[in-house]
């Protein structure tokens, strides 16, 4: 299938060894394709944010195989992973997680020039391009504790599209924002899926983001509930 | 610019008064260090230079008796002996082409050819041994200044003339123009007048030697054709050795330089010069723990935001280049504060110090060995932010971002 971005078979997630050993993912398997925009449902401890954690390559699985742009994860050696994850994998945090010394704009470009050791006018004129887009032009030179918690939230998203990733991966993007401003970043997050094509996994208790998405597949004690239909 | 260098530098711009006081730190282990470069340096020089302003760099003497080997057929056994004589003293006989060699061998500032021989200073009843040293009277200050040394009287060796030291002037009780007898030990006497009291502070010049003119000494003592020795002032004291072991061989004399006479001072010298290592090595210690645990604690307050650079895929090596640029910035900026600070600290103390007559606290700001501490300071800064570099590479994102 052309469009298939992420094949995830049988995944299992086993923390701790011996008689403490705990099972968070008992053998999960699910399919994304290219340009969607899924929500990742499911109680607090079912294990979505382990299964993000994997899937951004952060986390390695105890078994199961990962698949995304045709090649296999679990194959690969950390060097190699934290390149794939610059490259093609984006991350949006709850509390943006951004880097207080640095303005919105190194923010934004950091990925980029951290990659490549030097800051070209390329990445600062695409991080620039980026901050335009979420509405932040008045703040590009701001240092971000000067931000409010939705501007932060909107230089995350610019930061996590810095290198024109494959799949997004936002967890509970909006929980830390009034109902306004989480209404503001998911038209954001949904226009960049649109214009970009570029897949968003959004793990949420919300059922009003949920309603945002075009799929909403549903964790409960580390096994897949439902996958939901997706939208042709 | 380098992007790892720029945030590099912005971490330790972002906490200011964290930075200045680890920068200062850093300085003052430096400036510990160049002080006590400087001390040793200036004490070594100080030292040397007390020890050999007085005394010849090099003394020409005859060459010692040598063994020499008698054949015995009988026996047809070597016989080794010294042969003894008492009709031949041990002297300089063509001392004006040695004198000649010496004064025109590259290093050698000036030569002087001296008569000595014991003996005594004589005023009523009361008697003092001396070593009598015959000069040439252009050269009464080559060796030891004594002209300026001079208390009373003026410094003329003229042939029936004596100089003397204060302490042995006490002793005999005489003044500038009274009569004293010298009795040498070759049985000869001469009633001679005090020109001079001089007092130069070392013991032995001030009771125990008496300056005469270098004829009145070749009477006195007996010698009319050689002299005892020579003595030389180099233009460097360090060359001295090179300069003696040189004019050994093409004079045919016993050569010896005052390394060789001073073997205590250097013992001394080499112990001041360990403790000193021993300072210096502590002060590159401290700073190495103290870049280290001030970067460890940056490592530990940056978890969260090294977690948030590994997960937007930034390598390890980014991460510990990071710290290791803020090991060696500190490492630079601390040794330059440091190495001026100390530079400024040892040139005021050295300026402080210094007397109406020219003497100074033993420093020398020049030895500060600057150059070797801001390369050691940077290098164990570096190597100080190894282990902080390390700890913040093996940051898991996963579990710092979950808290």
């Amino acid at each position: 299938m052309s469009d298939l971005l992420y094949r995830v078979g049988d995944l299992v997630k086993d923390f701790g060894t011996g008689e403490l050993r705990t099972r968070v993912l008992k053998g999960m398997s699910f399919d994304l394709v290219k340009g969607e925009f899924v929500a990742l449902l499911g109680p607090s401890g079912s294990g979505k944010s382990t299964l993000l954690s994997i899937l951004g390559t952060l986390l390695a699985p105890t078994s199961g195989t990962l698949e995304m742009l045709g090649e296999s994860l679990v194959h690969l050696d950390e060097q190699r992973l934290t390149k794939f994850r610059n490259r093609h994998i984006g991350f949006v945090f709850q509390f943006h997680h951004l880097l207080p010394d640095f303005t919105a704009t190194e923010n934004v470009l950091f990925p980029a020039a951290a990659s490549a050791g030097i800051e070209t006018r390329q990445s600062r004129d695409r991080a620039r391009a980026l901050l335009d887009r979420v509405g932040l032009t008045d703040r590009l030179d701001f240092r971000t504790p000067k931000l409010s918690g939705g501007q932060k939230q909107r230089v995350a998203i610019a930061r996590a599209l810095m290198n024109h990733p494959a799949l997004v991966l936002a967890d509970e993007p909006t929980g830390n924002l009034d109902r306004q401003t989480a209404d503001q970043v998911l038209a954001l997050l949904r226009d960049m899926n649109r214009t970009d094509k570029t897949t968003f996994l959004i793990s949420t208790h919300d059922p009003h983001v949920a309603a945002f998405c075009d799929r909403r597949i549903t964790v409960v004690d580390g096994q897949l509930a439902t996958e939901g239909e997706r939208v042709a | 610019m380098n992007f790892a260098v720029k945030v590099a530098w912005r971490y330790l711009t972002s906490n200011r008064t964290q930075t200045a006081l680890l920068l200062g730190g850093v300085a003052i282990g430096v400036l510990v260090f160049v002080f006590m470069t400087a001390l040793i340096g200036g004490l070594r020089v100080f030292l040397i230079q007390q020890t050999t302003g007085n005394i010849a760099h090099i003394t020409l003497e005859p060459p010692e008796r040598v063994a020499r080997v008698l054949s015995s057929d009988e026996r047809r056994t070597p016989l080794v002996a010294f042969i003894a004589s008492n009709t031949k003293r041990q002297q300089i006989f063509a001392w004006q082409t040695m004198l000649q060699v010496a004064e025109t061998t590259p290093g050698v500032k000036v030569a002087s050819p001296q008569i000595n021989g014991n003996a005594f200073l004589i005023k009523g009843q009361a008697t003092s041994p001396v070593l009598l040293n015959g000069l040439r009277p252009d050269r009464l200050d080559a060796i030891s200044a004594i002209s300026p040394k001079i208390i009373s009287g003026s410094a003329r060796l003229d042939i029936d003339g004596i100089l003397i030291g204060a302490k042995l002037a006490t002793n005999l009780g005489v003044r500038v123009g009274q009569p004293i007898v010298a009795r040498t030990d070759r049985g000869r006497e001469r009633t001679l007048s005090v020109r001079a009291i001089y007092r130069t502070g070392l013991g032995s010049l001030d009771e125990r030697v008496a300056f005469v003119n270098i004829q009145l000494a070749r009477t006195l003592l007996d010698l009319p054709q050689g002299i005892s020795q020579i003595e030389l002032k180099t233009d460097d004291v360090n060359a001295a050795p090179e300069i003696a072991a040189a004019l050994g061989p093409s004079t045919g004399l016993k050569a010896t330089s005052w390394v060789e006479r001073s073997a205590q001072l250097f013992v001394a010298l080499n112990s001041q010069g360990q403790t000193g290592s021993l300072i210096q090595i502590f002060s590159l210690i401290t700073i190495v723990i103290g870049v280290s645990s001030a970067l460890l604690l940056t490592t530990y307050r940056r978890r969260g935001e090294i977690a948030i650079m590994r997960s937007m895929g930034i390598s390890r090596t980014f991460v510990v280049l990071i710290f290791i640029l803020q090991g060696l910035f500190i490492g630079l900026l601390g040794a330059g504060i440091g190495a001026s600070a100390g530079y400024g600290f040892c040139v005021l103390l050295a300026d402080l110090s210094r007397r109406t007559d020219g003497t100074a606290f033993p420093i020398d700001p020049a030895q500060g060995g600057y150059l070797a501490v801001i390369v050691l300071t940077t290098i164990g800064s570096v190597l100080a932010a190894i282990l902080p570099a390390r700890a913040a590479a093996r940051v898991d994102p996963v579990e710092v971002l979950n808290q």
